[in-house]
């Protein structure tokens, strides 16, 4: 009887050791953190001229000149009140320039003067900026001169910044 | 009177003269009976016989294993390899005995291609001369060398096998005839 | 003619004698020249499988870097870990789950740089996105060993915002 009890326990043993052998397991804790992300890009030519040339007779404002072969892609996936502002490397003395957004998250401020907007001082194109990403959104430029401000050539960083 | 006297006299004289006689017949036979007992001794010690032993030793071997039957169980494989992880029995004890020089013992498998590997060395060698060879692979049934340099004496030693598989030699089992001989070096 | 027959009446009484003692002489060495003992070895292998990770722990973040503007899907990975595998049987494979049953974020596993012992050819691993049901991460690894890099990645789109996913248990399972 013991002897039988033995053959039995042994034969139990070995079956346990041949299934943990038959099936074995690894583990791993992985963990996924996603952070604020913003970025901002423009796709198109790295310059862009724009040259004012005609105007109307009697009329101090010479004609303005638009551009609108840029556009620009967003990912944002901070809260919805992200917005995206303007802002030039420097103000400019003579001349005006505007510049309107568009926009399927957010809401576009339409056509902003950013004739005096710096990076101090820059300006909203688009608010309430829902997260997720967009690309392909026109960036239409427009420039004006008035021909009492005579001649002049400037050349103008335009910085669009993605910011809460 | 005188005439009697001399007679007496004269008788004396004779038998005197046959005691001195008889003494002297006496002493020749001693004489001749030591001469007759050397003689016959001298007769004795000339009759043994000879003989030539040649008396010769054999050259003598024997060899035992302990373990007439064995089993290795390889269930367990290597967490970074995956190799599984060889299984090892040193409980067979060889012993032997020669009193011829320079002798070793071989091992030699059965199985000519084996699907397992299997490895052996000697352990613990005891008894004056014999040290163990490298490892025996029994990779075929060729003999191998398990203990060399042994002399004129008697010994043991454990009998470490190793049975090692691969993954890809796959599930089973296979038994071996292991045959140890001692034989000349 | 009688020198030749002569040396062969010599050799032919010669053999006569030699011819016995050479066979008691060769049945009589052997034992005193050597001898034997056997035994028999029984080396017995029953399944084998086994894997494991080279880590416990795996981080992976999305801050902003490689973040392409315009693109919603932010990806990561990781190829910080290595897995190691080795199965006698030939059906054997490799399945992997995760304990993380609602996930914000998509992550994936699939293993890479393969190299199988005696060979990699056969093995099969697919892009396996996780879930809390065990899915193929490994096929065709019969008879074989190895090692393999295990690439994560994670996937967050912008439009669902920060966040942390805790995997708390990737489980990779060997069945043969």
């Amino acid at each position: 009887m013991k002897k039988s009890i033995l053959i039995l326990s042994a034969a139990f043993m070995s079956l346990a050791i041949v299934q943990s052998a038959s099936a074995q397991t690894a583990t791993q804790a992985v963990s996924l953190t996603v952070s604020k992300v913003y970025r901002i890009a423009i796709t198109g030519a790295a310059t862009i001229n724009m040259t004012v040339n005609a105007g109307v007779a009697g009329t101090d404002a010479l004609t303005p000149v638009t551009d609108a072969t840029t556009t620009y892609a967003i990912t944002q996936n901070n809260s919805a009140a992200t917005k995206v502002t303007a802002n030039l490397d420097a103000t400019m003395p003579k001349g005006h320039l505007k510049i309107a957004l568009v926009s399927g998250l957010g809401t576009t401020a339409g056509t902003v003067d950013i004739t005096s907007a710096t990076s101090g001082s820059a300006l909203n194109v688009v608010s309430g900026i829902a997260m997720g990403a967009e690309a392909g959104k026109s960036i239409t430029y427009t420039f004006s001169a008035n021909a009492s401000e005579g001649l002049f050539v400037a050349s103008k960083t335009v910085t669009l910044t993605v910011i809460d | 009177m005188a005439g009697l006297a001399l007679q007496n006299e004269i008788r004396g004289m004779e038998v005197m003269k046959r005691v001195r006689l008889h003494t002297a017949w006496e002493m020749w036979g001693a004489a001749a009976l030591v001469l007759l007992t050397l003689s016959s001794a001298v007769a004795q010690e000339q009759a043994n016989t000879s003989q030539i032993l040649t008396l010769q030793v054999v050259e003598t071997n024997r060899i035992d294993i302990s373990q007439k039957s064995l089993t290795l169980v390889i269930n367990q494989a290597s967490l970074e390899s995956g190799s599984p992880v060889e299984a090892v029995n040193e409980d067979g004890m060889l012993v032997w005995l020669t009193n011829g020089e320079n002798k070793k013992v071989t091992v030699a498998s059965n199985n000519p291609s084996p699907r397992f590997l299997v490895k052996m060395r000697a352990l613990d060698i005891t008894g004056g001369s014999g040290s163990a060879a490298a490892d025996a692979i029994l990779n075929d049934n060729t003999t191998k060398d398990l203990i060399t340099g042994i002399s004129k004496s008697f010994g043991r030693s454990k009998v470490h096998m190793a049975a090692s598989a691969t993954v890809s030699n796959g599930v089973g089992t296979e038994t071996y005839t292991i045959t140890y001989t001692i034989t000349g070096g | 003619m009688h020198i030749f027959a002569n040396l062969r009446n010599s050799l032919r009484c010669q053999s006569v004698v030699l011819l016995p003692i050479s066979l008691i002489f060769l049945l009589l060495m052997p034992s005193c020249l050597f001898a034997q003992a056997s035994h028999a070895a029984k080396v017995t292998v029953p399944n084998l499988a086994v894997v494991s990770v080279s880590s416990g722990v795996v981080s992976l973040a999305i801050n902003g870097t490689g973040v392409v503007a315009g693109v919603d899907p932010m990806t990561v990975t990781s190829q910080a870990t290595t897995l190691s595998w080795g199965a006698n049987t030939s059906t054997a494979k490799i399945a992997v789950k995760t304990s993380l049953a609602l996930q914000k974020y998509t992550l994936t596993v699939q293993a890479i740089n393969i190299n199988g012992v005696p060979t990699s050819t056969g093995i099969s691993a697919p892009v396996v996105t996780l879930t809390t049901t065990s899915q193929d991460f490994m096929t065709g690894i019969g008879l074989k060993r190895g090692t393999c890099t295990l690439l994560y990645t994670g996937i967050a789109p912008a439009s669902k915002g920060t966040g942390t996913d805790t995997h708390t248990t990737i489980t990779f399972t060997i069945t043969n």
